[in-house]
């Protein structure tokens, strides 16, 4: 194999991204292990900054028989000499080519790196398509939150793993046997829930809609007991900066909120809550074994652990936690009560209402009041808070203009409120941010059409205007960015095309605003129908991601979209089941509750 | 007050200078190494670092001073959570942190290039090159104290100082542009004090004599602290 050379690397744009030799990075030799690598289609800095993987990269090297390293997708510059060069890209842990290993696994966070796999792929010399790859190839599995709807990328993917994948992935491991068929391989795994093949399932057109075939629908695998399931205890300790630059611990899965946009919050249903003492203990491990100061502590909405206060005494108490900075990302403006006493800095604090009227926070069932957020601030304020950022959608179902004007109307009472507490005529900093609103498949929101750009233009310009004149701040998301995210999120198997296409023409890093290119994006689109995808879908319609089975029912996703036009919510099911039927998958404690 | 020395080599040389503090302090804090903390509103470790050594240049004679009560076996201690190539080489208690900035003036850098490197000839060396930084050309005869080629090796000194200092890629591209080789690896070995009449050498050091050293003039940095 040729090799880089010494000058190479000094050539590059931090070359530590590429070389591995990190603390805690694993590197199992001495016999013939099953070789994975764990590949993140983004780069080094981001990918790092990824907890899941970190868990399973750990699980697959607590296995006797399997080894686990890492790869992300390289910068330009990099690629650039890989091809210079002829090299193809490798781990980082041993320098081997992709193609040695046994298994490759891919995380789709967001539908915007799916070029980037391709690009990874193409690095490694390795073909796109599933079908053109014979069993000297790696298998190629996909997994990440987005594999509630990878149909656009099922004919480049061997396996496609559904859900919670600790337990999973373990058991993968166990049943590979080195030199086994792939053949042979997926008749061992396919049954396992989790586990989707699309190679074993065919396809049909149904009103322009590529749909998948089943007997029976792929059931998304679940972690029971989240203090009895695999954490990491020594995540590696990157040798330069990364966007989250600390270790992290997971309060509890799933939200039962029930936002009626959110894909978060029925992908990941049911609620498992991790106990106290498991959050202290491993809080402690990863402390000691990495030496960081800062420990996040995350879910999708950190409120909402039942424990907080007495997490946060706990903590605070543990002598190996002295001088650890605590971090709480993932508030809600009526769950943050007291969390933010760990701070000793008043820095900013950022809260997303989504919407800026209660009629429309009714619609997509938000749940907060505006009472809810004006105490809340109101605290925060007494508290010395000066900075505020909230986020907000446009582009929502039923959204009118009277919407838009009510995003206005709230910053004008939050600034009121703070000169209140504060007894001044100075303004908070306040940031509003929007974004446009994105139907997503399993979320009840998923028939909804996609806003058009003159819509969108409209109401950002609005905004722009209006909160100039009240002197807050205003950012806005790129719609276009949206619209491509918007399609590939309600993607069918066809759209595979459409993806090669749009990296052969040079889309890569596509969630990087400065590389995201529409004119590319759009003449990739070029044979395609997009409004299929943008516009607003029949609820008869049979949908390309039908074949998995999340366990939230159509049934209730229909009924909730139904009560979003009556502007009626429905309750956290916390308080009493609502029927979502996830019970028939199981592990949903909730389900004995009723209202 | 601990004076430190240490080392960064293989891939570790591409750690900058910031990430290479926060890898010390993290190696520090697994190791469960007691030390000081300034005393303002965002407490720090009270850290001290000799001038910084390009990216991607390894390095053999680095050092910082840190305030701790674990000096005795912080050597072990340390180099047992450390990433690969960070490596402390010796420690020392001190009374005052030394003024790294003044008793440094040269540095010996090893330059191993991709061939026996039979027809170089030193005479010929070009000591003209374009300096990136000031979009000129510079000449840096001056600042080469000493330069020797051996078995594939280039043995430089260098100035490394505050008054004049001689940035190594500058040199590496005029060995480049003159004798047209592939560079290998870069190391700094060594700093020295340019020993002239106003060196006052501290007692332990007294009995050292000007010819006492193989490169005459030239005082080790580390007999200095």
């Amino acid at each position: 194999m040729n090799k880089l050379t010494y000058e190479d690397l000094l050539s590059i744009e931090k070359p530590s991204r590429y070389l591995g030799g990190e603390y805690n990075s694993t590197i199992k030799t001495g016999k013939t292990y099953i070789k994975n690598c764990f590949c993140f289609p983004d780069l080094y800095e981001i990918g790092m900054s990824h907890t899941g993987m970190k868990i399973l990269y750990e699980v697959i090297n607590s296995q006797p028989q399997s080894t686990c390293e890492r790869c992300f997708a390289p910068q330009k510059d990099f690629a650039d000499l890989l091809k210079r060069r002829e090299i193809e890209l490798f781990s980082l842990e041993t320098r081997t080519p992709l193609r040695e290993f046994d298994f490759l696994h891919f995380t789709f966070q967001y539908e915007m790196s799916y070029t980037n796999f391709l690009y990874m792929l193409d690095l490694a010399n390795i073909p796109f398509r599933a079908k053109d790859r014979n069993d000297s190839y790696p298998i190629i599995i996909g997994g990440g939150p987005c594999a509630i709807n990878l149909e656009p990328l099922a004919d480049f993917l061997d396996v496609i793993i559904v859900g919670d994948g600790e337990v999973l992935n373990k058991r993968v491991q166990e049943i590979y046997k080195i030199g086994m068929t792939k053949a042979e391989f997926y008749k061992k795994i396919k049954e396992l829930q989790g586990v989707y093949i699309p190679s074993l399932y065919n396809t049909h057109e149904d009103n322009g809609f590529t749909i998948v075939e089943y007997q029976m629908k792929v059931k998304k695998s679940i972690v029971e007991n989240l203090d009895e399931a695999f954490y990491m205890e020594k995540p590696v300790v990157p040798n330069i900066e990364i966007v989250h630059n600390r270790v992290a611990v997971e309060l509890f899965r799933g939200c039962t909120r029930g936002c009626r946009f959110c894909q978060a919050g029925y992908f990941y249903r049911p609620i498992r809550e991790r106990s106290v003492e498991n959050i202290v203990e491993i809080s402690k491990k990863l402390i000691n074994s990495t030496g960081y100061t800062e420990l996040s502590l995350f879910s999708l909405s950190s409120g909402d652990y039942p424990y907080l206060l007495d997490l946060i005494e706990k903590l605070k108490a543990e002598d190996d936690l002295k001088g650890v900075k605590f971090s709480l990302p993932s508030l809600r403006l009526d769950s943050f009560k007291g969390a933010y006493s760990f701070e000793s800095r008043k820095s900013s604090l950022t809260f997303a209402p989504e919407a800026g009227t209660q009629r429309l926070r009714n619609v997509i069932n938000k749940n907060i009041t505006e009472n809810d957020i004006l105490s809340s601030l109101a605290d925060a304020f007494e508290a010395k808070y000066d900075k505020i950022k909230l986020y907000f959608m446009i582009g929502l179902p039923t959204e009118t203009q009277d919407d838009w004007q009510g995003i206005v109307d709230i910053t004008k009472k939050i600034q009121q409120l703070y000169q209140q507490i504060n007894k001044t005529r100075k303004l908070p900093k306040i940031t509003i941010s929007t974004s446009i609103f994105i139907p997503k498949p399993f979320t009840a929101f998923q028939y909804e059409k996609f806003e058009s750009k003159e819509y969108a233009e409209k109401a950002i310009n609005f905004l722009r205007t209006e909160l100039r004149n009240i002197k807050a701040n205003y950012n806005y998301h790129d719609y276009d960015v949206s619209l491509v995210e918007t399609i590939l999120a309600r993607g069918d198997r066809k759209l595979s095309y459409t993806i090669e296409k749009a990296y052969r023409l040079g889309c890569i890093f596509d969630g990087w605003t400065e590389y995201f290119d529409l004119a590319k994006w759009m003449e990739a689109l070029k044979s395609t129908d997009i409004d299929r995808y943008l516009n607003e879908i029949d609820e008869s319609q049979n949908l390309p991601w039908d074949v998995i089975d999340i366990g939230v029912s159509k049934q209730y996703l229909i009924n909730e979209r139904r009560l979003s036009r009556k502007a009626q919510t429905t309750c956290d099911c916390r308080g009493g089941c609502t029927g979502c039927g996830l019970t028939r998958i199981g592990g949903c404690k909730n389900a004995a509750r009723k209202i | 007050m601990l004076l430190v020395k240490f080392k960064k080599v293989d891939s570790f040389a591409f750690c900058s200078y910031l990430n290479c503090r926060d890898a010390i302090i993290q190696t520090i804090k697994r190791a469960g190494i007691q030390v000081e903390y300034s005393q303002g509103f965002n407490p720090h470790e009270l850290l001290y670092f000799s001038p910084p050594t390009s990216l991607g240049i390894e390095s053999e004679c680095e050092y910082f001073t840190i305030y701790t009560k674990d000096g005795a076996d912080f050597l072990s201690r340390f180099n047992a959570n450390a990433p690969s190539g960070l490596q402390v080489v010796w420690t020392k208690e001190v009374e005052a942190r030394p003024d790294f900035y003044n008793l440094i003036d040269v540095a010996r850098f090893e330059i191993q290039i991709g061939s026996l490197g039979n027809g170089i000839n030193l005479n010929k060396l070009n000591c003209e090159v374009f300096d990136e930084k000031k979009q000129s050309v510079v000449d840096i005869c001056g600042l080469v104290e000493n330069i020797q080629f051996d078995n594939g090796k280039f043995d430089c000194i260098i100035a490394c100082g505050q008054k004049s200092n001689l940035k190594i890629m500058n040199l590496v591209k005029c060995l480049k542009n003159s004798f047209d080789v592939e560079i290998l690896t870069i190391k700094k070995l060594e700093l020295y004090k340019k020993l002239s009449n106003d060196v006052v050498l501290n007692n332990e050091n007294q009995s050292l004599a000007r010819n006492d050293f193989e490169k005459s003039e030239l005082v080790s940095l580390d007999k200095l602290l």
